[in-house]
């Protein structure tokens, strides 16, 4: 099957540069400190933080910053075929340190010495590029829970199709593309790489074309990101009332 | 809440019918239903009680029947605790209490071991008898914990069978009749049949507090009433398909009778109002499409 038409349209109709439809939210549980859903097309996630709490157990107590713990699971029912994955999957492993990775250079740790920051991702429905969805849901979470970090950071997946570059792979095109894919995530002000994860063999140009449409993808999900924060800070302002200096 | 003082409080507050958010001994929180929530899954539905939050997720396989039962079809239930839920749920912390929900789930729905006088047409699921049937994968997971979980996933999995849509299987005999014969899934959604979920209880889950039984307590008052926990699964017509006492606290006879009254009173109630939230929502999908 050909996952571009001649037509150069995708197979859900979208065109190469597409991005799915976006949706997301935050403090949507009440027991976490910050919590958020990251929607993207059919896949969606949803994200929790516990913390900056006291630091629990030995080895964490005389540490100069703030110690990021994740864990990451995949509903059984989320995908396509009903699959119960272990906690010592590779898959889920694999993930697992990624967020804690991109979230260790993000978070500004040495501002909260000796405490714990727990991170919990939960994928419920998985339509691809679940790694950048479930970066994006614990990154809105973080910031709902008030922590600093050190900029908005935004994450997506981009491939190669038949020599076309496409932007934010669902499950069919992770699966049957023979090509090269990549996930990025970037600090969107300041422009930096924080992810930068490339699976598959691909000619050295090529890697400078899936950046740049990467960074575009990142950019465009970091400003649905950012609006979705003010919009959050407005309603608390609002609740909150004038402040009297 | 921890303190002695706060405790009390809540627990005299439900025994005098007056508890912290205006509620009586024997009232639910508000209940919100959402049916087909993960498209992914065959059928599904989300669940909120006041803040406690579940979701269902149904999903069906062909696969071979149980040896016993050769013209059966096979139903699995799991429940799973996300750490998102609450700070307890944290690392192993849930195991235990998913797989007890789960087997809760399971003996409220399939009855006995030999799954007689279940609230299933089991038989409906036969495919091929002795070669193939369906396989019913029942799958809750649990995203915000307030209290009341198990009244909230059996609810939500009363949601996700109506929802179910099990797709038309096409029989086509081989040319050797040794071999078994082709089996064919019809995707279009038109063709799918469902599932008669009418019969399936929910569980009510009913606490003591000073001696006064209580239902749908939130996670700060369970912490206030450590006396026994009933869970009672009554049907839409009333009659109690199951009950398990929880905990090692010790229920007097009188009381037990007392919650099975309510319960009886509220079952029918509670099946009710997810008929009617699931009739709304499955008429106005299908006058959408």
């Amino acid at each position: 099957m050909e996952l571009l038409s001649p037509e150069g349209l995708r197979q859900d109709g979208r065109r190469p540069r597409e991005l799915r439809n976006l949706q997301s939210a935050v403090d949507t549980l009440g027991n976490a400190d910050g919590s958020a859903t990251f929607e993207l097309g059919n896949t969606k996630v949803m994200a929790a933080v516990f913390g900056p709490r006291a630091a629990q157990g030995k080895s964490s107590g005389g540490r100069r910053d703030a110690d990021i713990r994740c864990e990451f699971a995949i509903a059984a029912f989320s995908q396509s075929e009903r699959k119960q994955l272990s906690k010592r999957d590779r898959r889920i492993l694999e993930v697992r340190s990624m967020l804690k990775e991109a979230l260790k250079a993000n978070v500004l740790a040495e501002l909260m010495p000796g405490t714990t920051i727990d991170v919990y991702v939960q994928v419920l429905a998985a339509d691809g590029s679940i790694g950048a969805a479930s970066l994006n849901a614990a990154f809105l979470a973080v910031a709902d829970a008030g922590i600093p970090v050190k900029d908005l950071m935004a994450a997506c997946v981009v491939g190669l199709v038949q020599d076309t570059p496409i932007l934010d792979l669902n499950q069919m095109e992770e699966q049957m593309s023979r090509g090269p894919s990549l996930m990025m995530a970037m600090h969107v002000g300041l422009k930096k790489i924080v992810v930068f994860q490339a699976d598959g063999r691909m000619p050295v140009e090529g890697v400078e074309t899936l950046a740049e449409l990467a960074e575009g993808g990142c950019q465009a999900v970091g400003k649905a990101m950012r609006s979705v924060l003010l919009d959050n800070t407005r309603k608390l302002a609002l609740a909150r009332g004038p402040v009297r200096l | 809440m921890t303190s002695k003082g706060q405790r009390r409080y809540a627990a005299q507050g439900i025994a005098l019918g007056c508890r912290a958010d205006g509620r009586a001994g024997k009232d639910y929180r508000p209940l919100q239903l959402e049916l087909a929530v993960v498209p992914q899954a065959n059928g599904s539905a989300r669940c909120l009680i006041g803040a406690s939050e579940v979701l269902v997720a149904v999903k069906v396989e062909v696969n071979v029947p149980e040896e016993d039962f050769p013209d059966q079809g096979v139903v699995h239930f799991s429940v799973e605790c996300s750490p998102c839920a609450s700070a307890a749920f944290q690392g192993r912390g849930a195991l235990d209490l998913g797989a007890d929900m789960a087997g809760n789930l399971r003996r409220s729905v399939l009855g006995g071991s030999a799954s007689m006088g279940g609230s299933l047409d089991l038989k409906a699921l036969c495919i091929i008898s002795g070669s193939r049937c369906w396989h019913v994968h029942v799958d809750g997971l649990v995203i915000n914990a307030d209290g009341s979980l198990l009244d909230a996933l059996s609810i939500a999995t009363r949601a996700a069978l109506t929802d179910l849509q099990i797709p038309r299987v096409d029989i086509s005999p081989s040319d050797d009749p040794e071999d078994e014969p082709e089996i064919e899934l019809d995707d279009d959604p038109e063709h799918a049949a469902s599932l008669d979920a009418s019969r399936i209880p929910v569980v009510v889950t009913l606490a003591e507090a000073e001696g006064r039984p209580a239902v749908d307590l939130t996670a700060d008052e369970e912490a206030s009433c450590p006396g026994p926990r009933v869970h009672v699964a009554v049907n839409g017509r009333g009659c109690i398909c199951g009950l398990h006492k929880q905990g090692n606290a010790p229920l007097q006879l009188e009381a037990l009778q007392e919650m099975l009254a309510l319960a009886q009173q509220l079952g029918p109630r509670l099946c009710k109002a997810v008929n009617a939230q699931c009739t709304a929502q499955l008429h106005g999908r299908r006058q959408h499409a």
